[in-house]
């Protein structure tokens, strides 16, 4: 067994490789059926012949049928014969000779309906027994005749239910009539179906169907009336309509409903006032009519026990209701109706209304204020300001909504404007100050920081403000500290995810955010919008917090750093990849969440993929002469300046998307030497250098000895301006290298530097492509040079070395040097 | 009665309930032309497949609406699990079944909550159909397009209620959308965003695909767990090595039995927008796929699936390393766009919304729809056509090519390999049973 199962998994595996290939269907074809005819173990070859059926053909009917008796393989084998158009006769072969597992051959002959197997059902129906019985009388139910009627009569009325279908409409009715009162729901519904459906078309049948108590078999009456003539019916149904109980004539209004019986219309009406049930499919069902009256009877129910179904039905109703509205807004019958008729004026927008419920506010009533958010406009913005200045506690807020839903069709300075107007007058400008926040845009922003240097409210309304010139002012009250530090580094971090300027600056601000916040809550939000970035440097970050002191932060950064290592097509430092995640893990082991196993599987399998960076090593050569490795690609100890933009990536010194622009000095300063580097650029147009002699902070190009170029000049961005003296490897400004053509982004290249005294040499992958004296090419400094610049540092006798960063894309390695001293 | 019984309930024994209580089903043939006199308000249910789903806080609940009665499992530690609970939290001895058979032939059982892996739910719902019983089945429907056809023709034709397990189509915030679909449904009806539609289903439209539903092509066979009947847990699945990364949890990650995060999240994502799109009645005719070629036993990823409708509405899912660059929208039309969050190019668009009339009325309540025999909103047949999208997907997928679909007749066009996954094979007797 054991080696079936190995050949098994063995097979999975070709036929994952032979899948994994894009084969025409006759190649896989022809590879699955070799496969087939070498294997020797039924396991597999029924996952083969699995993956044969989509395309068998009829020419396969015999390859199948060789294994219709193996038990695993004889199901697609059975399959495929019921799919292919040739099999019905192998198919009625096997019938015959009850050559295959029977309950697969009546799943086949119901398929394919082979009528010729009744006989040969019914004689293997004598013997069966548990499933094999179940699965010929269901079969017979699908292809059975006459011949088969008694025995499914006894058997089962499921499947003598479906035999019926295969009778005339007369037999079919009268077998079906004896059936409407089984004990089993399904039949009653099946039979009353089949009565119904296969007799003339008779209102009769189905009206007497409705005076029965069961509930599904009326209703499967009803179904079946869909061939009816729905006047003819509905005529039928209202007549009798009356005299039926309560909930049959809720089935017949939710026939109505569905067949938009408008006949029907007075039985609907006759029911809207009963209680229950009934009226309230009454209700919706004069929704979905309308009609002439319907609005009316509608707004009238607004009053009443079934004011929600009325409700309903009037926000979904396609005809007039503001006129039914208007007039019972006039003169309520209740309190209950006076809510409805406000809530429903503004849910559909019935501005005409507008005066009449403002005068209700006016008087206090709470629902008036509340339902003119949605229906206020401009004409009454004036009279809901004064209301609003004036309104007690309870109406300031649904009045302040009224207010901006007035103005809202106005350009955003208007808004801000008309209600800058409001101030001066204002008692309680408190009032008005979250109504110019809820517009968000600048103008009201300005409002208010005008206001906020009287008003604290004023303050507090702009730091809600969801508009990004805000992010300044609530990160400003945030620095100051105090007990709002965590509030407002909260709504920082929200402004900066829907505003950021970019994946730098928001990454900046998160950094901040974690490092001020003292709630949890705050830090999990920061991370949790960190983890949505998926960049080198958010994955650092989010690291940090794996430890903190709150369970909530450190799985928050846990997740984040998960979600990033799994999205991030930066190269992360494997070291710190591997640390990170090795943290998260055991974090998800301890929890052990739902979904925590599947976040430590995934962790599992990108730690499987991630392999550490091989060190570089000194030649021997090199080892002879007495280079020095300045990186090997573990660690940056032997250089200084800007490691927030140069960090160590995978064996690799990488110069970063962000910022960019710094420098990175060897430690010590050199005088003459041969200095050796691999570079490579990972996307077009790459720009950088190599300051010799410079002192720190400096450009190097004109305050050091020089730059030596580093640059893509093969990129179309360059094409047309770039100077001579400013392709790769030229001294800048001073002499021009030869023009290389670099290798395409991503490889490798070598590069030897070598400064001895005046004279400079570069070789790029083993070609010199400048050699000059720089004191000669100046004529010691009295000739001006080719970018007609000052280089004061020219003649400079020692100073370090540096990577001059002009952007991101650079990866350096393997960086050697050898110091020829005086 | 009705008082009588829920008095009753009370008192009684769990054991002894379990035998006595008469179903609701039974009582309607004893009403025949005398006045009906309804039993009780109170449904009863029995779960079949009590793992994460039917487990879950969601469906493993019993209150006097609607009373839990019977669970099912194949896995002894699963069932022993719901009995423990159903003690602990309803005080109820639970009646329990190792064969789904037992559970939908109890008496006891008015709704068969269907919570199986989908390779059983065709099977299971046909047969609860046939038995007289109410169904509420998770999603994914089924796991063929012939398997809904015939859910579809029993529960017609035995009269029953039948309710898909999805809901965005009427309740609840739809992910990236930031609202119900309800505004959206009434956008696009009113014509303002013009015709025909695009609807991108993406993680940058708020609509994660889940990858983590993908299967492993490694596995090396396992002893079978003691406590587990893998044969009656495959059911009508070809036979294959048991490994437990292939059952319970992780089982959507492989064709024979679901297909992976499509298959899980497909439904959900794209059955409401065959209702905003009003496509509840249709499919659609084409099917594209940007995916690399897929394993024949594991589902693997997808970059993209492209559905077009003879309309030429589209609806594409966006998925693993597949992200349209820039800003875009959910759903575009020649006139209008709505991004993530219902941003909207149509200015004062809220003020156009809220001016229409809400959508048409439906029934959302199952039980609701159980007493009064009213389609619920997410019916078989609007079920059938959503699982359907997602089935053709997956069987483009598999083949790793474009196919063509015919509506009308529901078989794909011009491919014999495509139709033959409409039915696909399946073991005995279970081949039978559908």
């Amino acid at each position: 067994m054991k080696k079936i199962f190995a050949l098994f998994t063995a097979l999975l595996l070709v036929a994952g490789s032979l899948f994994g290939q894009s084969l025409s269907d006759s190649a896989k074809r022809d590879a699955l059926k070799q496969e087939i005819s070498r294997c020797d173990d039924s396991v597999t070859r029924s996952f083969l012949l699995q993956q044969l059926y989509p395309l068998a053909q009829d020419a396969d009917i015999a390859l199948y049928l060789s294994y219709v008796n193996d038990p695993l393989c004889a199901p697609m084998s059975i399959a495929a014969l019921t799919a292919l158009p040739g099999g019905d006769k192998a198919l009625m072969e096997l019938v015959r000779t009850e050559g295959a597992d029977k309950t697969l051959l009546c799943g086949a002959v119901a398929d394919r309906k082979l009528r010729e197997a009744e006989p040969y059902l019914l004689q293997w129906a004598q013997k069966a027994q548990g499933d094999e019985k179940k699965a010929i009388a269901q079969t017979l139910g699908i292809i059975g005749s006459k011949a088969s009627a008694q025995y499914l009569k006894s058997q089962s009325l499921s499947d003598y239910m479906a035999l019926l279908d295969n009778f005339t409409d007369k037999e079919a009715v009268k077998a079906a009539k004896k059936l409407l009162k089984d004990a089993n729901s399904g039949i009653r519904c099946a039979a009353v179906k089949t009565v119904i459906e296969r007799s003339a078309p008779d209102p009769k049948l189905v009206v007497n169907a409705l005076k029965t108590g069961d509930r599904p078999y009326r209703n499967a009456a009803l179904a079946a009336a869909g061939g009816y003539d729905t006047d003819v019916l509905a005529k039928a149904l209202g007549k009798a309509y009356a005299a039926l109980p309560a909930d049959a004539r809720a089935d017949v209004l939710n026939w109505v409903a569905v067949h938009k019986a408008e006949s029907a219309l007075p039985a609907v009406m006759s029911s809207v006032a009963s209680p229950g049930e009934l009226g309230e499919t009454a209700i919706r069902t004069l929704g979905i009519l309308g009609g002439e009256g319907a609005a009316e009877t509608l707004v009238a129910s607004l009053a009443g026990d079934k004011a929600d179904a009325a409700f309903a039905a009037l926000a979904t109703f396609e005809g007039n209701a503001t006129d039914a509205v208007a007039k019972a807004l006039d003169a309520p019958v209740n309190g209950v109706q006076l809510e409805n008729l406000l809530r429903l004026a503004s849910k559909r927008r019935m501005t005409d209304l507008a005066p009449a419920v403002l005068k209700r506010a006016a008087s206090g009533c709470l629902p008036a204020a509340e339902a003119l958010d949605g229906m206020a406009t401009l004409a009454q913005a004036d009279e809901i300001a004064a209301l609003l200045d004036a309104a007690d506690e309870k109406l300031v807020d649904p009045l302040r909504k009224a207010l901006a839903y007035a103005i809202h069709t106005e350009t955003p300075e208007a808004q801000a404007n008309k209600l800058k107007n409001y101030l001066p007058s204002a008692v309680h400008k408190d009032h008005f100050y979250p109504v110019l926040a809820a517009g968000n845009s600048d103008a009201a922003a300005n409002v208010l920081r005008e206001e906020a240097r009287k008003e604290a409210s004023a303050r507090e309304a702009l730091f809600g403000m969801q508009i990004p010139s805000v992010m300044e002012d609530v990160l400003s009250a945030a620095r100051e500290g105090g007990k709002d530090t965590d509030k407002y580094l909260g709504r920082y971090v929200n402004l900066l995810s829907q505003f950021g300027k970019n994946d730098a600056s928001k990454r900046l601000g998160y950094a901040e955010v974690l490092s001020l916040a003292s709630d949890p809550a705050v830090k999990v939000s920061a991370l949790g919008k960190l983890g949505e970035m998926p960049l080198m440097k958010s994955f650092l970050l989010a690291g940090k917090y794996l430890d903190d002191n709150a369970e909530s932060v450190r799985f928050s950064a846990a997740d984040a750093v998960r979600k990033i290592a799994s999205k991030c097509k930066e190269e992360i430092n494997y070291d710190d990849f591997k640390s990170n995640l090795e943290k998260a893990a055991s974090l998800y082991r301890t929890r052990g969440l739902a979904d925590d196993g599947y976040a430590v599987d995934e962790i599992g399998k990108m730690l499987g993929e991630a392999k550490p960076a091989p060190r570089s090593e000194l030649t021997a050569e090199e080892k002879a002469r007495g280079f020095e490795m300045l990186f090997d690609g573990s660690d940056l100890s032997k250089w200084h300046g800007d490691k927030e933009n140069y960090t160590v990536v995978n064996g690799t010194i990488s110069v970063s998307a962000d910022g960019g622009t710094g420098n990175l000095y060897t430690n010590r300063e050199y005088r003459n030497f041969v200095y050796r580097f691999e570079f490579c650029f990972l996307r077009e147009g790459v720009n950088s250098g190599v300051g010799v002699r410079t002192p720190e902070h400096v450009d190097a190009a004109y305050h050091g000895m020089c730059e030596l170029q580093i640059l893509d000049h093969d990129a179309p961005a360059y094409a047309g301006w770039l100077k001579d003296y400013q392709t790769h490897g030229s001294i800048y400004g001073i002499v021009p290298a030869k023009r290389l053509k670099h290798k395409p982004l991503g490889e490798w290249s070598t590069e030897e530097i070598i400064v001895r005294g005046d004279h400079i040499t570069v070789t790029v992958n083993g070609e010199v492509i400048t050699d000059a004296d720089v004191r000669k090419v100046t004529k010691g400094g009295r000739k001006p040079t080719m970018d007609g610049k000052e280089h004061p540092g020219l003649f400079n006798k020692k100073g370090y070395i540096s990577f001059c960063g002009h952007g991101d894309g650079l990866r350096i390695r393997n960086v050697r040097i050898l110091d020829l001293g005086e | 009665m009705a008082d009588s019984r829920r008095s009753f309930l009370k008192k009684a024994g769990a054991g002894i309930v379990a035998a006595t209580i008469l179903p609701r089903n039974v009582f309607g043939a004893m009403g025949g032309n005398k006045k009906y006199v309804a039993p009780s308000d109170q449904l009863t249910r029995g779960i079949i497949g009590v793992g994460g789903i039917g487990m879950s806080g969601l469906h493993f609940v019993s209150d006097d609406k609607c009373r839990l009665v019977a669970v099912c499992d194949v896995d002894q530690n699963h069932l022993n699990r719901a009995l423990e609970a159903g003690k602990e939290r309803f005080g109820t001895r639970l009646a329990a079944y190792h064969d789904f058979r037992d559970l939908i032939h109890d008496p006891n059982v008015d709704i068969v909550h269907i919570a199986t892996p989908s390779h059983w739910h065709g099977i299971q719902a046909v047969e609860a159909a046939r038995a007289g019983k109410d169904i509420f089945c998770e999603k994914p429907m089924t796991r063929t397009i012939g398997e809904g056809q015939k859910v579809v023709e029993a529960v017609a034709k035995y009269g029953r209620i039948f309710r898909l397990d999805t809901w965005f189509r009427f309740k609840d915030t739809f992910y990236g959308l930031g609202t119900t679909v309800e505004p959206l449904k009434k956008l696009v009806s009113s014509g303002l965003l013009g015709w025909p539609l695009t609807v991108r289903i993406s993680g940058a439209t708020g609509f994660a695909w889940k990858f983590y539903w993908t299967g492993r092509e490694d596995l090396t066979p396992q002893p079978v767990p003691a406590e587990l009947d893998y044969d009656l847990w495959l059911g009508p699945a070809p036979y294959k090595p048991y490994h437990p990364h292939r059952v319970h949890g992780t089982f959507r990650g492989y064709w024979d039995y679901e297909s992976g995060g499509l298959g899980d999240m497909g439904q959900h994502y794209i059955d409401p927008v065959q209702y905003i799109l009003g496509k509840d009645d249709t499919f659609p005719v084409k099917v594209e796929v940007d995916a690399p070629a897929q394993h024949p036993d594991a589902v693997g990823t997808w970059r993209s699936i492209t559905y077009t409708y003879d309309d030429g509405c589209r609806i594409i899912l966006e998925g693993e390393g597949y992200e349209s660059p820039g800003k875009v929208p959910y759903i575009e039309g020649p006139l209008g766009k709505v991004y993530k969050g219902f941003e909207c190019t149509i200015p004062n668009v809220w003020d156009v919304i809220n001016s229409l009339p809400d959508p048409a009325p439906r029934h959302t309540d199952f039980l609701e729809c159980v007493r009064n025999r009213q389609h619920f909103a997410l019916d078989e047949i609007i079920g059938h056509h959503s699982a359907t999208v997602v089935n053709i997907g997956a069987c483009a997928l598999r083949l790793g090519r474009t196919l063509h679909f015919d509506p009308l007749t529901q078989r794909f066009i011009g491919d014999d390999a495509a139709n033959h996954l409409i039915n696909q094979p399946m073991r005995a007797p279970w081949a039978s049973m559908i």
